[in-house]
């Protein structure tokens, strides 16, 4: 597959042509295809939900666009980078410049404070933290008072925000998010998504969300469906209800 | 970076404590080796240098055996024979130009008899010496008192005044070489500058001629010469070697100071090395529990470092990470393990001291900056070489893995072609290495490695034992009901583990019943030796090394009339065929009523004047067959000329002729060579028709003048034989005991580990209904498993291995393999009970588990 490289779309913080995935031996019977031929360009400063039933690959693809996992053929381009072939360290580098996580769950080294959790990345890197979109940061989410606190001394909603900061600190080319409103009630959730959408909006960051909650889908600038593996609707400008009809028809 | 792991290790190091405990128990064992063996090196220095102060010459028996000069006798409670100087040679030095004066040491067997008529101190620890009048030979310094004067006075060393309760003025009671009791008067304290010091042995000081009357021994240890004002010690040195020629060595004051502290330094290096054995095991069974803890720490925080990788951590970072853990975890421990070391060399100087019946002299702690190195360096890098693997496993856990629920935390324990190939190849190639150096010439750290390999190899295996093994054991469990069934299968999880916590005590196992085996088989060699070969009724020796049955108790013990056979064993030195050789007199009959293993020649043959038996390796030495001539010459040097060389020819040849010399004459033909020297044992059978309580009344009679010769039936001679190897094995479990202590903080650390590991589980167990004390019960259940794992494999490995050491050793005289079943069965059952001790403080901490608690945490 690394023969045929598409041209470079500078344009694009994240982008996937041809993404399948296949999990087991192929051909064998327990052979899965969880990705089956997802093509999908997100453009830098753009909130993405992606959406769609249990199983129908949202995390398969989220895993492969952040390099975390293989494709099994197909690419993907992460600022003007293809992943195809990168060697363990240079995707470990890619992570550490250009790619921020938040996961619905164990998103905090439980030994480190949350200050210490929020600078880990840059700390692993040896680079400096730029202070001022620090206190920036902390300001927005209103973690100021609890960042000499442990994540066991920290509610759920607290948790995610400290993710969040940590996530966008570096300033990365794209940020995942995996369910990151998954455990939050909605008040909380409410709450760090609409920090997600102005550090989009404010700071031009780019953010990929994989998310059950049509509700949480309206806070994106578009939502992909996908089904089976594959993208079956999109919707600019999501609403709840434009959502909830797109869902229904599939559920149909 | 930095503060990531230190936050890291603060967090853990509750977990990290007991292996780190492992670590310093394993290093204290190393540093209390080199201290007390530093400390006993200061000590004997010390004791070795009062002997040499002052001294501008001594003269030392020739390196060389020669006929004319040596003589056989003990009474240096060493085994191996040591030489005299003939007390014409101290006239002689005395008369050299240049030599203000001249005195010679003199030391021989003599006890002293307690309150209660016993020979004090054990064999071969008490001896006679002459105090030499003059003060400025420093080797005995009174330290109270005076210098025997008369005949009938003596000087005792202070610890046997304290211990007997003795005063100066006090009146004791001496046994010597003649066997017979005499009264001394108590004098004065000393103390003695001599090798013996380390045997803690009581010394009795007569004036010189009287030493020389009590204990028999005419020759002298050592001459020390103190030269005339102005002469230099070179000079007077090469002046005295070129008169005595080869008569004597010849040393300066200065080189004999030097050589004796060589010689203790090697003595005491010999010592070390022993100890350093036991304190490797003791390593290397902490290193294996550290291994298992990074390992088991690695499992559990693999999504934290699967979380870092996410977040741009090299795999680089994290083997750093976790390596930077252990060198830290090392540091500590060493530092710890060194301040234990102090405590270890006590305990070391206690056991060698107990062991040794006596004190050992002791001198203020040494603490080198050798042992402070060789301490940390031990600890760190051990620490650090356990961590490498875990380490390595722990750069394998991909991003992936954090966003996963819990990973399945079981590897390995999979039966692999590849698994059981490395298994059964290090495993034989380890067998091979041992067999191949088993023999004559066996080099222990080759058998080392060759362990080592094969336990590898073991290892390797062990994980595939743990399901069969464990099933088998976890049926007495069932008596617990689900209890016992939830335990079982939780060894059963993660058979790595499993195999790997209790491989650290079949370590210590394998080897305590592997000196259990081979002491119980050498017990039951001797037993069968005995019995096969000296089918008597009663053993009749000495209590006193260097002294012997009077010759006169078999002579008069024949002429009762109730004894069918009274048979005499003497042994002594001699030269044959120009070699020097130890050889045995016995009465010809005893070699044709024992069993010997006889390859050419008959014991028919044997009794006549000039006859001899020999071993196959003296025959193979000497180059003769049966029916070819040796020559017999030496002997003991008595004031009289020793007897001319004799011929004998030899009538047997004997595979094995157990505890006699390798030649072997008789009594009648071994007497004149060795006049006045009695008897080592009698071998007494009763007349048929005489009862034993006749005959030991009568035996009693004949010996009871003489209060170091002692009767034994024979089955009580047998039974203080094993007593001695018993000794031995004690002092092996002893030695051993560190290394075990390890191995159960390992099973203790390991059911810690999982009691963190497994929080969520227990709470769900509780909020199912399982009360507390059945959580308790389930912990103790799985610490008595892997403990019983660890020792059963441990047992059978120690088995198997002493099997084959007892077929190497067969024509060595062990003939019989004896397996000690109950004394196995005991080490089995502590180990159990040890092992729900180590479950305590887990099971306490699993059992106060809360339900809600448990299932609130974040997963
Ligand atoms: N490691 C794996 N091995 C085999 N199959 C897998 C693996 N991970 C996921 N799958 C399969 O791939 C498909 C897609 O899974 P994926 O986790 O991407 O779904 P999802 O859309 O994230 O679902 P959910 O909303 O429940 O999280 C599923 O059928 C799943 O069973
Ligand atoms: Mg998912």
């Amino acid at each position: 597959m690394t023969a045929s490289q598409p041209k470079i779309q500078n344009d694009n913080a994240v982008a996937t042509y041809n993404a399948v995935k296949i999990y087991g031996k192929i051909g064998s019977e327990s052979a899965v295809t969880a990705l089956n031929g997802v093509s999908l360009e997100v453009p830098l400063g753009q909130f993405l939900a992606v959406m769609g039933p249990s199983g129908s690959g949202k995390s398969t693809l989220l895993h492969c666009m952040a390099g975390l996992d293989d494709l099994t053929s197909g690419n993907v381009i992460i600022g003007s980078t293809n992943l195809n072939g990168l060697s363990d360290r240079q995707l470990t580098r890619l992570r550490r410049n250009s790619i921020g996580f938040m996961f619905q769950s164990f998103n905090l080294l439980p030994t480190l404070t949350a200050e210490q959790n929020i600078r880990l990345p840059s700390d692993l890197a040896g680079s400096s933290v730029d202070e001022k979109w620090f206190n920036t940061l902390i300001d927005l989410l209103g973690i100021g008072d609890r960042l000499k606190h442990r994540p066991s001394e920290l509610s759920g909603g607290q948790q995610q925000r400290v993710a969040a900061a940590r996530a966008l600190l570096s300033k990365p080319t794209v940020v995942f998010a995996d369910e990151p409103t998954g455990n939050l009630d909605s008040k909380a959730g409410a709450l760090l998504l609409g920090f997600l959408r102005s550090s989009v909006h404010e700071h031009g960051q780019t953010i990929v969300m994989v998310t059950h909650d049509p509700n949480a889908a309206s806070f994106a600038d578009k939502a992909v469906l996908l089904a089976d593996g594959q993208i079956i609707h999109s919707i600019e400008s999501p609403t709840q209800k434009s959502v909830l009809e797109a869902l229904e028809t599939l559920g149909a | 970076m930095l503060t990531t792991i230190l936050s890291s290790i603060r967090a853990h190091a509750g977990r990290l404590f007991a292996s780190a405990l492992a670590i310093s128990l394993g290093v204290a064992f190393a540093v209390g080796t080199l201290i007390f063996t530093d400390t006993l090196k200061v000590a004997m220095i010390q004791s070795f240098a009062q002997g040499d102060q002052g001294i501008d010459v001594a003269v030392l028996p020739p390196q060389a055996t020669t006929p004319n000069q040596s003589g056989h006798g003990g009474g240096d409670g060493e085994s191996k024979i040591i030489h005299y100087l003939a007390p014409g040679i101290l006239t002689q030095v005395q008369g050299i130009s240049g030599v203000k004066s001249a005195s010679g040491q003199l030391i021989g067997p003599a006890v002293i008899l307690d309150k209660a008529g016993h020979p004090y101190g054990g064999r071969g620890n008490s001896f006679g010496v002459g105090v030499p009048s003059d003060p400025s030979f420093k080797w005995i310094k009174v330290l109270s008192g005076t210098r025997p004067n008369t005949s009938s006075q003596v000087d005792l060393d202070s610890n046997t005044v304290a211990t007997l309760g003795l005063n100066i003025g006090s009146t004791i009671t001496v046994v010597g070489k003649s066997g017979l009791p005499q009264k001394f008067q108590v004098v004065g304290i000393i103390s003695v500058g001599l090798t013996q010091a380390f045997n803690g042995s009581s010394i009795i000081g007569f004036t010189p001629s009287e030493a020389a009357s009590v204990t028999g021994q005419a020759g002298f240890r050592e001459i020390d010469v103190i030269a005339a004002p102005g002469v230099d010690q070179t000079i007077l040195s090469n002046r005295i070697a070129s008169i005595l020629g080869p008569n004597a060595t010849v040393e300066t004051g200065a080189t004999k100071t030097f050589n004796d502290e060589n010689a203790v330094i090697k003595r005491a290096n010999a010592i070390e090395n022993a100890l350093l054995t036991f304190a490797v095991i003791a390593i290397l069974v902490a290193s294996i529990v550290i291994a298992n803890t990074f390992r088991v720490l690695v499992t559990q925080r693999s999504r934290e470092l699967a979380l870092l990788r996410c977040l741009g951590a090299t795999r680089n970072q994290v083997f750093k990470a976790i390596i930077s853990e252990s060198f830290a975890t090392g540091v500590v421990a060493s530092g710890i393990g060194l301040a234990l070391g102090v405590l270890v060399a006590i305990g070391l100087h206690g056991i060698f001291g107990a062991f040794r019946g006596g004190g050992i002299p002791s001198a203020p702690i040494q603490v080198t900056v050798r042992t402070f190195i060789i301490g940390i360096l031990v600890g760190v890098v051990t620490t650090m070489a356990a961590s490498v693997l875990p380490a390595r496993n722990a750069t394998r856990v991909s991003p992936l893995q954090a966003l996963h629920h819990h990973s399945d935390t079981s590897f390995g324990g999979a039966l692999t072609v590849k698994r059981l190939a490395t298994s059964v190849s290090l495993i034989a190639v380890g067998v091979l290495i041992i067999v191949t150096n088993l023999g004559a010439n066996a080099s222990l750290p080759l058998i080392a490695v060759g362990g080592a390999l094969a336990f590898v190899g073991l290892l390797i295996f062990a994980p595939l034992l743990v399901r069969p093994v464990m099933t088998v054991l976890g049926i007495p469990t069932r008596i617990f009901g689900t209890t016992g069934k939830l335990a079982t299968l939780n060894t059963i999880r993660n058979p790595s583990r499993t195999a790997s916590t209790s491989a650290a005590l079949t370590i210590g196992l394998a080897l305590i019943s592997l000196f259990s085996v081979i002491s119980s088989s050498l017990n039951a060699s001797i037993d069968s030796t005995i019995a096969k070969n000296f089918p008597f009724d009663f053993v009749v020796t000495t209590a006193l090394r260097g002294t012997t049955v009077p010759s006169s108790i078999a002579t008069s013990a024949n002429k009762t009339n109730l004894f069918k056979y009274v048979n005499e064993v003497r042994s002594g030195q001699a030269i044959v065929n120009g070699k020097s050789q130890d050889i045995s007199g016995v009465t010809p009959v005893l070699l044709s009523q024992s069993q010997l293993m006889i390859t050419s020649g008959s014991l028919a043959n044997f009794g006549a004047s000039g006859t001899a038996v020999i071993s196959t390796s003296l025959a193979k030495n000497l180059h003769v067959k049966v029916g070819e001539p040796i020559t017999i010459s030496g002997g003991l040097s008595t004031a009289t000329a020793l007897p001319p060389p004799s011929t004998s020819t030899v009538v047997a040849i004997s595979n094995n002729l157990a505890f006699l010399s390798n030649l072997v004459i008789p009594v009648t033909d071994f007497a004149p060579r060795f006049p006045g020297v009695g008897d080592d044992e009698l071998f007494l059978t009763a007349m048929p028709g005489v009862t034993l309580v006749q005959a030991r009344a009568q035996l009693q009679k004949e010996i009871d003048p003489y209060p170091l010769v002692t009767s034994q039936d024979i089955g009580t001679f047998e039974s203080n034989l094993s007593n001695k190897i018993g000794q031995i094995l004690a002092l092996f479990t002893a030695l051993l005991a560190l290394a075990l202590l390890i191995s159960f903080i390992g099973i203790a650390n390991t059911l810690t580990l999982s009691v963190v590991e497994r929080t969520r589980e227990l709470g769900l167990l509780r909020a199912l209904g399982l009360t507390r004390p059945q959580v308790a019960y389930m912990l103790a259940l799985e610490g008595m498993l892997l403990a019983v794992m660890g020792a059963v494999l441990g047992v059978a490995i120690g088995i198997a291995a002493s099997w084959g050491i007892v077929l190497v050793l067969n024509a060595q005289g062990v003939t019989v393999f004896s397996v000690p079943i109950s004394l196995l069965i005991v080490d089995v059952v502590v180990a159990a009970l040890a092992g729900i001790l180590a479950s305590l403080i887990p099971a306490r901490r699993a059992a106060n588990t809360a339900p809600v608690v448990a299932l609130a945490i974040e997963e």
